[in-house]
């Protein structure tokens, strides 16, 4: 990990129109991501997780800007010599720096279109960048085949005459066609089985090692985020509510909906005795969230103020921040060790 | 509802068996061939028991629990063995060889033996209220009057946890998430106080937290009721935590069996043994997983040996690969199909 950050997000915001009836009137907003700052280091691996709905996935777009964000930068360094705010960039710069970033998606039997053969779908980012075509571009697509342990000879069949665990791996030499510094990875191990996972899991490790890169990785499993994460970051409704390096927050989080979580993750142990934290009612709505701090409903520890007054993101030891007005006082459980 | 006593099964074990399955074979019949979905499957579920199956996608779990309810879609067809379910008023019955259409398995079905799915919003009707759906399942088998089933389903959503249940009947499927739907698929389920509940992966698609509140569902509804449950999910971690019995599928077979305690602290066979080191557990800090090398392979056309003799390390070359090994119980109520561990064989029918 080196100083300065591949991916520096700051103020990220994105708002979408809630519209109602034939004309489509505006009458208010989802604060689908809402103020959130991150960032990533070289070769390091930035878990996020958090409730369906929370803003991961639309975090995740924003940075590739596959959205547009409604306010924010996101500072992304695409070597030593530049950085750029890909927040605020055209149009025609997005198109030649598209290859330095990528994404994974969850479903592999969705997100392979199922008309093209796996030559195609590898070797389409290369051509949309324009790095390589013709047989340069088959040579490349080869090599990518055996990084990610795929036969080569395999490059001209079609996704569905391989197995999901395949198809994730072909989703991973897509991903990385064209040299990328950063991937994000949505629930990319979502879909599969344990011994599947594994084989992905171990997979992202060793590119990782071998060439240096950064993941946001985005999964609602928190054991395989611990697994794979260096830091991990917490979402609730839109909002980081705690961010630190992964042993503090599973073992001394900082925040009470991070302590839920944690005590719902089933532990593969039968003589592990757990108290699970049932939180009541849903997760709140992000076109129209609680006042103060948005996780007071649901809150075991909530007092008056959290009712009124919402907490800030401070740091509390050094390199972990939580949300909550009392992460000096609270005494959370963690995961059991 | 959460300060419900846990159910204590192991004060129970000499419990009455529901249901037992023996040798159950299930077989679909495609062109390529006989694809053997369930290949020789026997256990037993007890009153008030929680009862796993685990394995890879694609071993048979599923297929499994639609033969106790007879459901299995065509071309499949139960080829062999019995399923005897203890009926609530007595009486044995073998379901594997009732009418699939007949009245007797629709008595039953929904009333006594009740199921839930993995995606509950396709076994919700997106056209019909909350409300009616569930009267509708409610009538069907216990209330006598629209009244009637009117109070039960009300009490039923409260019993789910789901607020404001008058209002709640009112609305549709697309109002509720996925966690709230799922609630009441549990309550229709429920609604009906079935003796045994079949819940086939039902929390996969739900975050850790609403799984937590369905999971915690489940084990009071169990304790109230006295309803034993089969639990189908590959969750590793879920299985430790909620079951007393659990099984252990590849390729159509069981190839462990025993209690949860010697399933996950001493287990025996080669496949789980290798499921459980797959698993990452917090706190582990391991660089790299433990994969299971290869996939599982069709069971079209299979030789008769040891389903997992293509991916398995130790597999003893002449030995795995020539005969199928029998299910023994090697120690007390801990059975394994393994030749590393005992020779006997089973036959070829
Ligand atoms: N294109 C869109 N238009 C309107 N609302 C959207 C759009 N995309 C996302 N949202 C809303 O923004 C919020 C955040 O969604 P997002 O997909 O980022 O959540 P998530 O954390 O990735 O959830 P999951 O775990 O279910 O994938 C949700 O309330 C969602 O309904
Ligand atoms: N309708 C069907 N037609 C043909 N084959 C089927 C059908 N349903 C299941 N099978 C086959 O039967 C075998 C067992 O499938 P089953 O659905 O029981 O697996 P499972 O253990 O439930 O897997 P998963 O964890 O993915 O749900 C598989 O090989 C599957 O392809
Ligand atoms: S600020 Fe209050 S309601 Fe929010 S997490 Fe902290 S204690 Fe709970
Ligand atoms: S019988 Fe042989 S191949 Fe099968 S699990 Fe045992 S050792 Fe492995
Ligand atoms: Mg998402
Ligand atoms: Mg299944």
């Amino acid at each position: 990990m080196t100083a300065a950050p591949v991916l520096k997000v700051e103020g990220l915001k994105k708002y979408f129109p809630v519209e109602k009836g034939f004309l489509r009137r505006v009458v208010g907003q989802v604060k689908a991501v809402d103020d959130v700052s991150l960032t990533i280091g070289a070769g390091e691996t930035l878990g996020l997780v958090g409730e369906s709905g929370s803003g991961k996935t639309t975090i995740g777009r924003c940075i590739l800007r596959a959205l547009d964000p409604t306010a924010g930068s996101i500072q992304f360094q695409i070597d030593d010599e530049l950085t750029v705010d890909m927040a605020s960039i055209s149009k025609r710069e997005l198109r030649e720096l598209r290859r330095y970033a990528n994404m994974i998606f969850q479903d592999p039997y969705y997100s392979l279109d199922p008309r093209w053969t796996i030559l195609d779908i590898v070797g389409e980012p290369l051509r949309l960048s324009k790095l390589a075509d013709g047989a340069e571009l088959e040579d490349r697509v080869a090599s990518l085949m055996d990084v990610v342990g795929l036969e080569a000879k395999h490059l001209r069949r079609y996704p569905h005459a391989f197995s999901g665990g395949q198809r994730q791996r072909i989703g991973v030499a897509r991903a990385l066609a064209t040299n990328p510094r950063l991937i994000i990875a949505d629930e990319p191990v979502s879909a599969l089985d344990v011994s599947t996972q594994a084989q992905i899991l171990n997979l992202l490790n060793d590119l990782q090692s071998e060439f240096g890169l950064s993941y946001l990785f985005i999964a609602h499993d928190l054991s395989v985020v611990e697994h794979i994460s260096d830091r991990v970051a917490v979402m609730y409704v839109g909002k980081l509510v705690e961010v630190a390096p992964k042993d503090q927050l599973f073992f001394f989080p900082k925040h009470p909906y991070t302590e839920a979580l944690l005590s719902a993750v089933p532990t593969p142990d039968p003589d592990v005795a757990k108290k699970r934290i049932i939180l009541p009612g849903e997760i709140a709505n992000p076109a129209d969230p609680p006042s103060g701090c948005y996780f007071h409903p649901r809150c075991q520890y909530a007092q008056d103020r959290c009712r009124e007054e919402e907490p800030a993101l401070r740091e509390i030891v050094p390199g972990q921040w939580a949300s909550c007005h009392f992460a000096e006082e609270l005494e959370l459980v963690g995961a059991p060790q | 509802m959460s300060d419900l006593p846990q159910s204590d099964n192991q004060a129970m074990n000499r419990a009455e068996p529901v249901i037992e399955i023996d040798n159950l074979g299930v077989h679909f019949a495609l062109d390529e061939g006989a694809l053997k979905a369930v290949d020789g499957v026997s256990f037993a579920i007890e009153e008030r028991q929680m009862f796993g199956l685990i394995g890879e996608s694609g071993c048979g779990k599923t297929v499994t629990a639609q033969s106790l309810m007879r459901l299995v879609p065509k071309p499949g067809r139960i080829v062999q063995g019995q399923i005897n379910y203890h009926r609530e008023q007595g009486g044995l019955i073998d379901l594997a060889n009732v009418d699939p259409a007949g009245a007797e398995i629709r008595d039953i079905r929904g009333n006594e033996i009740a199921m839930i799915f993995q995606e509950p919003m396709s076994s919700l009707s997106p056209i019909h209220s909350i409300g009616n759906q569930l009267m509708e399942a409610v009538l069907l088998h216990v209330a006598n009057s629209k009244r009637e089933a009117y109070k039960i389903a009300l009490e039923m959503l409260d019993l789910v946890g789901i607020p404001n249940p008058a209002q709640r009947m009112e609305e549709y499927p697309h109002h509720f998430s996925g966690g709230m739907r799922q609630r009441v698929m549990i309550a229709m389920a429920l609604s009906c106080r079935p003796r045994l509940l079949i819940a086939d992966e039902p929390t996969t698609a739900l975050d850790v937290t609403v799984q937590a509140q369905i999971l915690d569902l489940i084990a009071q509804a169990q304790t109230q009721f006295h309803m034993a449950v089969l639990y189908i999910t590959h969750d590793l971690g879920i299985i430790a935590e909620i079951c007393d019995e659990v099984a252990v599928m590849y390729l159509g077979r069981i190839v462990e069996r025993g209690s949860v305690r010697d399933i996950f602290h001493n287990p025996l066979h080669p496949y789980t043994r290798r499921l459980l080191a797959a698993t990452p557990r917090i706190g582990q800090h391991a660089e790299r997983l433990q994969v299971i090398d290869g996939t599982v392979p069709i069971p079209i056309g299979l030789p008769h040996a040891c389903g997992f003799c293509s991916r398995c390390p130790e597999m003893i070359a002449g030995t795995c690969d020539t005969a199928l090994p029998a299910l023994v119980e090697l120690e007390e109520n801990h059975f394994v199909r393994c030749f590393l561990h005992d020779e006997r064989k089973e036959e070829a029918v």
